[in-house]
């Protein structure tokens, strides 16, 4: 019952939070010099069309004009539509953002099962070759640049051992995708009992997201190998091994009081990726919303780029929720 | 009375990382605790009370001596965490709060040490709710976790959980200095009941010349990991002798201004370090009484009484300078009556 009330209260103030988001990314975006209608039309349009196609995309009047008549459109679920494209943003979102979602998902619980059982291992053992390799690891992961990875492993896997296939976005060119239902190809082709479909999305996923993966489980990997060092020095921990407790027991207490930290940092990191994937994404041609609004900011597309930064904080509201309901469960001095 | 712990010639030396030399935070000390007694281990911070309570558990290898428990020798193998020896050693913290873990009802805290002692769940719950009790906390609050008790019942907690195993020896690590003055009364009168009750020993290691003198048989006054005078509470307490002892009782703080005080022994300059130790009397630099003598080799145990050592030249000279040092009994008198005041 409280956790029910405290998920109301969370959600009321989602709103306010939005709509600060909104108008700080609107008036920043306007900043970017360009003017779409001249971009659209060409060089040889004339004042008069440039003037219609203006008031036609909701670009007339001064800027606060501008933001209040896409504050109502917003309202009424019109997140305008990208010039690049000719689509409603809404639209081009539901199809590109569980792209990514799939993308960055895997990836990331790719980045949880290397970081976390190497952290522990790495600050349980701590003068083994595996806390030095974790070492090194934490600052390789922390150095390279993702995309450079996602090149070097198409590189090796694709161009010369051809063991996956072209990186060229989430699905065989000759295969018609599975029937529609939630954009995320993987949930879809097994909706449709398409096996086919099913292979060809998970063989197209391994490289960005072991690259994505192998990137992030860095600072996974740090933050659980320093709150476990942390947590095995401390004196509930000593107490237990005096207790003759065994090994598995000790470490398991010790992880289950580093876990409120380990679960921040990865909320952090998912909130990140949604952005933070879009080299890998281009790299792949994936189609994601990360590249989506890069093209956007590129070709001063704006709407395109406001809906992406509303969907992604939309996004990391909602896992910030969650991640604070998990603290309710895992940790009991939040609860009393 | 037969000893439950014996330690002689305990040695410890921390090495530093990159270099030769070593710290050396103890540095032969030997004594005995028998049966429901309390020595207590004082000195200031870093003269390696704490080492020694962890070398006494075998927690950490020593470097040197031998640890016995009831003539059983205790090292790296044989410790704490042993099947035999487990329950029967136990130990409390300093900081009650980082002690138990935030994640556990504190029942369930409680009963931990009895997890590998072959023992029926009934039973063990049994044995908490009991021990529990014992410790003045409510049925209510095995339910709780850490977080939603004070500091003084965290402590309980502590304490209940060592004699949960019905040990014979329990190392006590500062139990009261994290403590307000009202829940240190308190527990310092728990554990004083329960040693009446079930006859443990207990190694009190503390910095807290006020609480030490209200709970300890005997007294070891330790300075750079040296034992400098051993003997019992109130021979030290009245009639030190040592001039750190001297000068460690000069330094507490009465709990009425108006007791008199006269310092009699300054102890001016700093701390050697642990690293590079004077080859004579570690007290050499800092003591009024120094000389030639005192600056060329360690001094030699002198016993002086039943049980009571000093490692000083110039004992006699310490005391007979001293007009007697009765204000501490007033001290004493007053402490009590203050303590006493948070008994029932």
């Amino acid at each position: 019952m409280r956790v029910l009330r405290y998920v109301g209260k969370r959600l009321i103030f989602i709103v306010p939070q939005l709509f600060g988001i909104i108008l700080v990314s609107f008036f920043l975006v306007k900043l970017i010099p360009g003017d779409p209608a001249v971009l659209m039309l060409g060089p040889f349009a004339t004042e008069e069309q440039l003037e219609k196609l203006r008031a036609g995309m909701g670009l007339q009047g001064t800027v606060l004009d501008q933001f209040w008549i896409y504050l109502t459109n917003l309202v009424q679920g019109d997140l305008g539509t990208s010039w690049q494209t000719t689509q409603p943003v809404l639209l081009d979102l539901f199809q590109r953002f569980p792209a990514t979602l799939e993308l960055i998902t895997l990836a990331l619980l790719l980045a949880l099962v290397i970081g976390i059982p190497l952290g522990v291992a790495a600050a349980y053992f701590k003068r083994s070759i595996i806390k030095k390799f974790s070492d090194y690891y934490g600052l390789l992961a922390g150095a390279l640049p993702d995309f450079w990875l996602g090149l070097v492993l198409i590189f090796f896997f694709y161009t010369m051992l051809d063991w996956v296939p072209a990186p060229l976005g989430r699905l065989d060119i000759a295969l018609i995708p599975p029937p529609t239902v939630t954009n995320f190809l993987l949930i879809d082709s097994v909706i449709a009992g398409d096996w086919q479909a099913l292979w060809s999305a998970l063989g197209r996923l391994i490289l960005p997201v072991v690259t994505l993966g192998v990137i992030n489980a860095g600072p996974i990997l740090k933050m659980t190998q320093s709150t476990m060092e942390r947590m095995l020095e401390s004196d509930f921990i000593r107490y237990a091994e005096t207790c003759g407790l065994p090994r598995s027991v000790v470490i398991r207490r010790a992880l289950r009081n580093s876990l409120p930290s380990i679960v921040t940092i990865i909320s952090v990191l998912y909130g990140f990726l949604i952005g933070g994937a879009v080299l890998v994404e281009i790299v792949f041609s994936w189609g994601g919303a990360g590249q989506y609004a890069v093209q956007g900011v590129l070709n001063a597309d704006i709407n395109p780029v406001l809906g992406f930064v509303l969907f992604s904080a939309i996004f990391s509201l909602v896992i910030y929720l969650i991640v604070d309901l998990i603290y309710f469960a895992i940790d009991p001095r939040i609860r009393s | 009375m037969s000893a439950v712990l014996e330690v002689e010639g305990l040695v410890k030396h921390f090495p530093i990382a990159g270099q030769r030399a070593v710290v050396q935070a103890v540095n032969g000390v030997g004594f005995s605790v028998a049966r429901g007694e309390t020595l207590a281990l004082v000195g200031e911070s870093g003269s390696g009370k704490t080492t020694v309570g962890r070398c006494v558990l075998g927690l950490i290898p020593r470097t040197q001596g031998a640890v016995r428990f009831h003539g059983a020798m205790i090292d790296k193998r044989h410790n704490i965490r042993s099947r035999d020896l487990r329950g029967k050693l136990q130990l409390v913290f300093q900081e009650p709060a980082e002690s138990l873990d935030p994640r556990m009802r504190i029942g369930e805290t409680i009963g931990e040490p009895l997890r590998q002692l072959d023992m029926a769940q009934v039973d063990r719950v049994k044995r908490v709710r009991e021990v529990a009790r014992r410790v003045g906390l409510s049925e209510a609050s095995l339910e709780q976790f850490p977080a939603e008790l004070s500091a003084g019942q965290q402590q309980r907690v502590g304490i209940a959980r060592a004699i949960v195993t019905s040990p014979e020896l329990i190392v006590l690590d500062e139990p009261t200095s994290a403590l307000d003055p009202t829940a240190r009364a308190e527990i310092i009168d728990l554990l004083i009941r329960l040693q009446k009750e079930l006859d443990t020993a207990y190694l009190f290691i503390s910095h807290d010349l006020s609480t030490v003198r209200y709970v300890s048989h005997r007294v070891a006054v330790m300075y750079l990991g040296m034992i400098v005078e051993q003997g019992s509470a109130a021979e030290i307490f009245s009639h030190p002798r040592h001039p750190y002892s001297i000068g460690l009782l000069s330094s507490v703080l009465l709990p009425n201004p108006k007791l008199k005080r006269e310092v009699r022994v300054d102890l001016k300059g700093e701390i050697p370090s642990p690293i590079d130790l004077p080859n004579g009397c570690y007290l050499a630099g800092r003591c009024p009484f120094v000389d030639e003598q005192c600056r060329a080799a360690m001094p030699p145990a002198d016993q002086v009484g039943d049980g009571h050592f000093v490692h000083c030249y110039h004992h006699r000279k310490a005391l007979s300078g001293q007009v007697a040092l009765d204000y501490f009994d007033d001290f004493q008198a007053k402490a009590e009556q203050v303590l006493g005041a948070g008994r029932r």
